[in-house]
Formats: C-alpha cells, structure tokens, sequence
C-alpha cells in the first residue's frame, strides 16, 4: 500500500514537473513567436480579420513596401553595374575632348561678381524673356550658329563662360558647349542645377531683354 | 437589384495593375535613368535619387502584380493610391514653376515625348481616383484567396 501510495505520489510528482517544463517551453515559445512582424505574416497568411481592420490594412501594405524595397535594393546589388544607393554628381564633363567643369548655383553665384564671368542661357527664348540670371546671354542649341555672330566681340581670351539650362539633367548647355569648344573657346563650366536652382537661392535674375 | 460595383471594381483593378506593371519595367531596367529622371523634378535631395529610383519601380511592379491577381488587394491599391498622390504633387509642382522635364512616367528617356503639361495632371488624378474606388469599394471579390477558399 505505502508503496503504491508512493508510486502514486512519484508518479504525481512526475506530471506537475513535465507540466511545468510544457509550460515554459510554451511561454517560451509565445516569447518568441509573439513579436510583432512574425505575428502580422501569420496573420496576413491567414488572411485574419484582424487584418482588415484600417491599421492591418496600412500594416500590410508597410509589410509588401518593405519587401518590395528589399527585392529592389537586393535586385541591384546582384547586377552587373549596380548603382550607388547614394548619388554623387559629377564634377566634370568631356566636350569634344575637353575637360569641363560642372559648378552648382553658390560657385555659380560667386563668380557672377568677376567682371570675366559671361552667363550663357540655352533654354528657350520664352523662357528667357521670363527671366533669367542677370546679364546673361541667350544662346540656344537650335540657334547657336545665327546668335553666336552677335556676341563673340564681348568674349575675350579671359573670359569665363557660364552656361546654364533647366535643371540638372537638361543638356542643352552641354550642346552649346561642345560647339563653343569647336570654336576654340575652353575656359567654360556649366551650372548643372540650372536656372531655378539659381533663382529659388534668391541670385540675381531679370526678365527683361538680353544685354546689347 | 443587382450589384454591378464588384465588376468596377475589377475593372479599375485590372486597369491600375496593368499600368503599374508597364511603367515599372522600363524604370526596372533603367534605374539610372529613372534617378535623373527623380532629380529633373528637384523635390528630393539629389542625393537620395538612386535610391529611390532602385525602391519605387519594385512597390509598383509587385503592388500592380497584386492588384492584377487579386492578393492582398487593398493593401496594393493604398500603396498605389499613395504613390499616385505623390506622383501627382510632383507633377503638379513641376508643371506649377515651369519645369520643362520629362514625366518620367512610363519612360526613362530624356527625349520621350512625355513633357509636363496638363495632361499629365488630367491623367494622374483620374488614376488616383480610380486607385482610391479600388480601395474604398473592394470586397475581395474576383480575387485569388477567394478561389482558394
């Protein structure tokens, strides 16, 4: 009997241990699984209701987001010329074999106040008649060959030619410089931020005529 | 009487998910070209071009995928309806102080014909109305969980 009793107890014993030991390995586990992210993929998977509440719904869409970002930024460092995930703009372009240097609108506006800096607007004569930066020249690349003409007295083997067009990737006043570097004409840079960079830093600017 | 809102609903669905998988190729490919097409509009720092360009093409590819397919619908169309506002706020902004630019919107090439105009302003906020029906009117119909089940 007292054996028996004891078996029993032993056996009690027993189950309130692995009972126990069942439980923290489930509230371990709960631990772990209940974290948030691995919560929303069950939950996305199981198409819960909870998930289509608003905030599941903003929840998922974060979720596909961020996947999709990976897969994007995974897909470029896999390729064969993988672009830098942070853009650097370059500081210089060859033109017909010559070096020229690209400047932003405070360079821009430092050397506005050198009596050798000439302006040179390519865009359209619309927009130049709009504004544009004070004393500057229009040029543009459909026109350079009838316009040219009319300037060249007022450049001097000193001076230094700023051509400008819209904005950063407008290559109009590329255009207009591979020409002039035809002509001769090397001591160049181009304000690769272009005109409204220069007029929203508050430079400079007329919207009447081009200077006679 | 019948209701018909579920077949607009696929409609704008198929609709949106086409024209987010056709624009995204070509910016797929063309990352580059994608990011000078993100700078021309000077609302980011330059700086963050690139990576921008490598993220936003592959929201529109798997969203428009989604939408197409019928998973996780609206989820898919608040990200397009998202990136159709954003869209919208650039071109507006650019159309606003004259930025003669490309679009940038189904092409990466600086010479495509898709210069900032009205049009552009017409089309992307009718998008972005029938992107936000999708995820306002959506009830799961016509889409793959809804088969399985």
């Amino acid at each position: 009997m007292r054996v028996n009793l004891n078996g029993r107890r032993a056996t009690q014993e027993r189950n309130r241990f692995l009972r126990s030991k069942r439980r923290g390995t489930r509230t371990a586990c709960l631990t772990f699984f209940s974290t948030k992210w691995y919560k929303t993929l069950v939950l996305m998977a199981k198409g819960s209701d909870s998930m289509n509440t608003q905030s599941g719904i903003l929840i998922r869409a974060l979720v596909i987001a961020v996947a999709a970002s990976l897969a994007g930024l995974g897909s470029n460092v896999l390729s064969e010329k993988p672009l830098p995930w942070v853009y650097v703009p370059p500081q210089e372009i060859l033109l017909e074999g010559v070096r020229v240097t690209l400047i932003d609108e405070k360079e821009a506006r430092r050397l506005f106040d050198e009596p050798s800096t000439i302006f040179l607007d390519t865009r359209k004569e619309e927009d130049y008649r709009k504004g544009h930066v004070k004393g500057a020249l229009l040029l543009p690349p459909h026109e350079k060959e009838e316009r040219f003409p009319s300037f060249q007295p007022l450049f001097s083997e000193n001076s230094r030619l700023i051509l400008y067009c819209y904005g950063p990737e407008c290559d109009m006043a590329e255009q207009v410089g591979s020409f002039l570097v035809q002509l001769g004409y090397k001591n160049m840079m181009i304000m690769t931020a272009g005109f409204r960079a220069w007029e929203k830093a508050g430079n400079p600017v007329e919207s009447k005529g081009e200077r006679d | 009487m019948k209701d018909y809102s579920k077949y607009f609903v696929l409609a704008g669905r198929l609709v949106i998910g086409g024209l987010f998988l056709y624009a995204s190729i070509n910016k797929i490919f063309d990352p580059a070209g994608f990011a000078s097409s993100i700078r021309n509009y000077m609302i980011l720092p330059p700086e963050w071009s690139n990576v921008a360009a490598l993220i936003l093409p592959w929201i529109e590819v798997i969203a428009g995928a989604f939408l197409i397919v019928g998973v996780q619908i609206k989820p898919s169309a608040l990200l397009t309806t998202g990136m159709l506002a954003l869209f919208f706020v650039a071109i507006v902004y650019a159309f606003s102080v004259g930025l003669d630019i490309d679009c940038g919107c189904f092409s990466t090439k600086p010479d495509s014909p898709g210069r900032v105009g009205i049009y552009h302003i017409i089309r992307d906020g009718t998008l972005f109305l029938v992107s936000f029906f999708v995820l306002a009117a959506d009830k799961g119909d016509f889409g793959l969980s809804g088969l399985v089940k």
